[in-house]
C-alpha cells in the first residue's frame, strides 16, 4: 500500500504481480470523521508525532527545515 | 491578524496582516493554535497543483478551536477543539457523494488549495471538513495527525491486515515514524525497513523490529513464509 505522495514512477513487471496474486494500491487519506478516529485512537493509544516547533512568523525557516529533510520528523507552526 | 501567504507560484512566504475572515453559510471559523508543515505544502508554494488562486495561505494540518459559526451549521459550536486536514469538503450532490463516497467527490475541496489553510491565526473551513479533537491531545502534537497521522492510520485499518499479521513499514520518516506506532498499537507484527544507521534504534523504540533494505531483499529471495508481509 502506497501512502507517501512521491512523484517518481514505480517499476513492476506483470510477472512480479501474478505470482502470489499480488497487488499495489494507494489509499486516499480520509475524511473528517476518519481524522476524528485518528485523533481518538492516538489519544488513548499514546501514538504521538515527533515534532519541531516554530512560531508562525518563522514559517519560511520552518518550511526549509521540512523540505530539506532535516526535520525529525514533523514541523509545526504554533500561534 | 497575522497570516503567512504565497502570492505566486514559486513565490516566497510573506508574513502579512489580514482582516479576520468571516464564516459563510455552512462554514466555521477556527482560531488556529497549531498548523503542521507537510511536504505537499510544496504544491501550493511551487504551484504544482493546477488552478490555485493566489495569494494563498498554505497549511492542511490544523488544530484549533471553533471561534465563530456561520448560518446553517448544525454540528459545531463555539469553543469546541477541532482539527482540519487535507480533505476540505464535498458537494453532497455528485454521483460519488450520492453513494456516500465523499472522498471521491467530483467537486472535492482541498484545504489550502481551494481555500486558505492554517498558516494564519484564524481560518474558515466548511463544516463537513471539521473533526472533533479529544481534550487530552495537545494542539501542537495533534496538528500533524490531521494529515500524516490519518494517512497511515486510515491506510493501515483499511488494508485488510489482521492483528498479528506482518506489516512492513518502508522508510522511517515523517509518515513512517507514525506508521510504526499505529501498526504496533493495532496489533500488527511491525517491521521497519530503512537504510540502516541512526534511525534503527528509534524505530525499535517506537515498536518495530528493524531490517535494512539489504536484509529485506535477502529475506524476500529466501521466500521464507514467516517473513511474508500482509502489507
Amino acid at each position: 500500500m502506497i501512502v507517501g505522495a512521491g512523484m517518481e514512477s514505480l517499476t513492476v513487471t506483470p510477472l512480479q504481480l501474478i505470482g502470489g496474486s499480488k497487488s499495489i494500491r494507494g489509499w486516499a487519506s480520509g475524511m473528517a470523521r476518519d481524522s476524528q478516529d485518528t485523533l481518538e485512537f492516538s489519544a488513548f493509544s499514546g501514538v504521538r508525532p515527533m515534532i519541531e516547533r516554530y512560531p508562525l512568523a518563522k514559517a519560511a525557516e520552518a518550511y526549509d527545515q521540512m523540505i530539506t529533510g532535516r526535520a525529525r520528523f514533523r514541523v509545526v507552526l504554533t500561534m | 491578524m497575522k497570516a503567512v501567504q504565497i502570492s505566486k507560484a514559486g513565490g516566497n512566504f510573506e508574513v502579512v496582516e489580514r482582516p479576520v475572515p468571516q464564516p459563510g453559510r455552512g462554514e466555521v471559523r477556527i482560531k488556529v493554535e497549531a498548523c503542521g508543515i507537510c511536504h505537499s505544502d510544496a504544491l501550493v508554494k511551487e504551484g504544482h497543483w493546477p488552478g490555485i488562486e493566489y495569494p494563498r495561505v498554505p497549511g492542511h494540518e490544523i488544530a484549533g478551536r471553533i471561534d465563530a459559526v456561520g448560518p446553517d451549521v448544525m454540528l459545531w459550536k463555539q469553543g469546541q477543539r477541532v482539527g482540519v486536514g487535507w480533505h476540505g469538503g464535498h458537494c453532497f450532490i455528485c454521483d460519488p457523494c450520492r453513494r456516500g463516497d465523499f472522498i471521491n467527490c467530483q467537486n472535492e475541496k482541498i484545504t489550502a488549495i481551494h481555500f486558505d489553510g492554517g498558516y494564519q491565526e484564524y481560518m474558515v473551513a466548511p463544516a463537513e471538513a471539521v473533526a472533533l479533537m479529544p481534550d487530552d491531545l495537545p494542539s501542537d502534537e495533534a496538528a500533524p495527525l490531521l494529515c500524516a497521522g490519518i494517512t497511515v492510520y486510515n491506510a493501515l485499518r483499511n488494508s485488510g491486515a489482521r492483528a498479528g499479521d506482518l506489516v512492513a513499514v518502508q522508510g522511517i520518516g515523517g509518515l513512517g515514524h507514525l506508521g510504526i506506532q499505529y501498526a504496533r498499537q493495532m496489533g500488527f507484527h511491525t517491521v521497519a525497513i530503512g537504510r540502516g544507521g541512526d534511525k534503527q534504534p528509534l524505530a525499535q523504540k517506537l515498536g518495530a523490529r528493524t531490517l535494512t533494505l539489504t536484509q529485506a531483499r535477502v529475506l524476500r529471495r529466501s521466500n521464507c513464509r514467516r517473513w511474508e508481509a500482509r502489507m
